[in-house]
């Protein structure tokens, strides 16, 4: 029998997990973003670099998965 | 006396959410006068499905015209701006004005075209370079791209490339982000056109990084989807452009009158 917990199987947790803590994780790269911008007196311009770049590259991210799932299909 | 005034003046204070508000007015203009947008669109589209045809084997080819395509996209937008302008002043520009505008050639906008083309083609010889040094196998076509670049092995190689066309991207945007509205609705020279929109984006650093990657995933969604989200993504894209514009050069001169004082 599937381990199960609150009636989720493993596999449930995981996608869950994964799903939020991703996002977190994103939202916590934010953060520390911008932290960095402000000790480093980066600027307001390099602020906008710093996001933007950081954006991009989380673009990429998600951009990847679905191309890999899409493909996976 | 200061409510009298948030009633009679637009919006000017630009929060994050701005570029939620400007997709929302964009999509509300193109509603109320889709013809001209989904003209444009179709352009675009069409022009993107010719490149394809064209230059399917030839995958730098193919990266570098789409790129210049996508940089210059907001010059050949200029006339949906236009339509927005006459939006607010409720008012339908119609088909024979858009043609006008066009055949009228502002020597401003084809010499800020060029130089966009030419930081386009700046942009693709780099990341060219980039995959020539990191990429496993040499990348011909869009199927090598997907699978030795997109679907690599080797970790972060897609998002390395990406964050590069972000460092790329952003002397770009910060130069025509407020630019070709401005030089549409005021009698300017390019270069204070230019000068203008990165006060705008000095000013707020966070909200155009937003609004850069919304555009940046708005036009992901276009191009996933065959090229046919293009039709609807670039007339929204260029209306809330307009209202983009709209709400920074109001408070530039909301941020300079209280300077002034």
């Amino acid at each position: 029998m599937e381990n199960s917990l609150f009636g989720l199987t493993e596999d449930q947790i995981a996608e869950f997990g994964l799903t939020f803590g991703v996002g977190a994780f994103i939202l916590f790269m934010l953060f520390i973003v911008l932290n960095l911008a402000r000790e480093s007196k980066a600027g307001k311009f390099g602020t906008f670099v710093l996001f933007l770049v950081l954006s991009f590259g989380m673009l990429g991210f998600i951009a990847k998965n679905v191309i890999q799932w899409f493909i996976h299909l | 006396m200061n409510d009298k005034l948030a009633r009679v003046s637009p919006v000017s204070r630009v929060t994050l959410a701005s570029p939620l508000l400007w997709l929302i007015r964009g999509w509300r203009d193109f509603v109320r006068h889709p013809l001209p947008g989904l003209l444009h669109g179709l352009c675009v589209t069409l022009f993107g499905a010719l490149l394809y045809a064209v230059a399917d084997q030839q995958f730098w080819l193919l990266v570098g015209a789409f790129s210049g395509f996508l940089l210059v996209a907001p010059v050949l937008a200029t006339g949906l701006y236009a339509v927005s302008r006459e939006l607010e002043r409720d008012r339908l520009m119609s088909l024979a004005e858009l043609v006008a505008l066009w055949r009228g050639r502002d020597s401003r906008l084809v010499g800020f075209g060029l130089l966009l083309c030419l930081a386009g083609t700046a942009w693709v010889l780099t990341s060219a370079s980039l995959m020539v040094l990191l990429a496993p196998a040499p990348i011909n076509t869009v199927v090598d791209f997907l699978r030795h670049v997109v679907l690599s092995e080797s970790p972060l190689l897609f998002e390395f490339w990406v964050l590069l066309g972000g460092l790329l991207a952003a002397p770009i945007f910060a130069s025509s982000v407020l630019t070709l509205p401005m030089l549409i609705d005021r009698d300017c020279l390019p270069m204070n056109a230019v000068r203008a929109s990165w006060r705008a984006v000095a000013d707020h650093p966070l909200v155009l990084a937003f609004w850069a990657s919304l555009i940046a995933c708005l036009v992901l969604v276009g191009l996933l989807s065959f090229l046919l989200g293009l039709l609807v993504v670039v007339p929204l894209l260029a209306h809330a452009s307009w209202h983009a514009y709209r709400d920074l050069s109001a408070s530039a001169s909301a941020a300079s009158a209280v300077g002034g004082r």
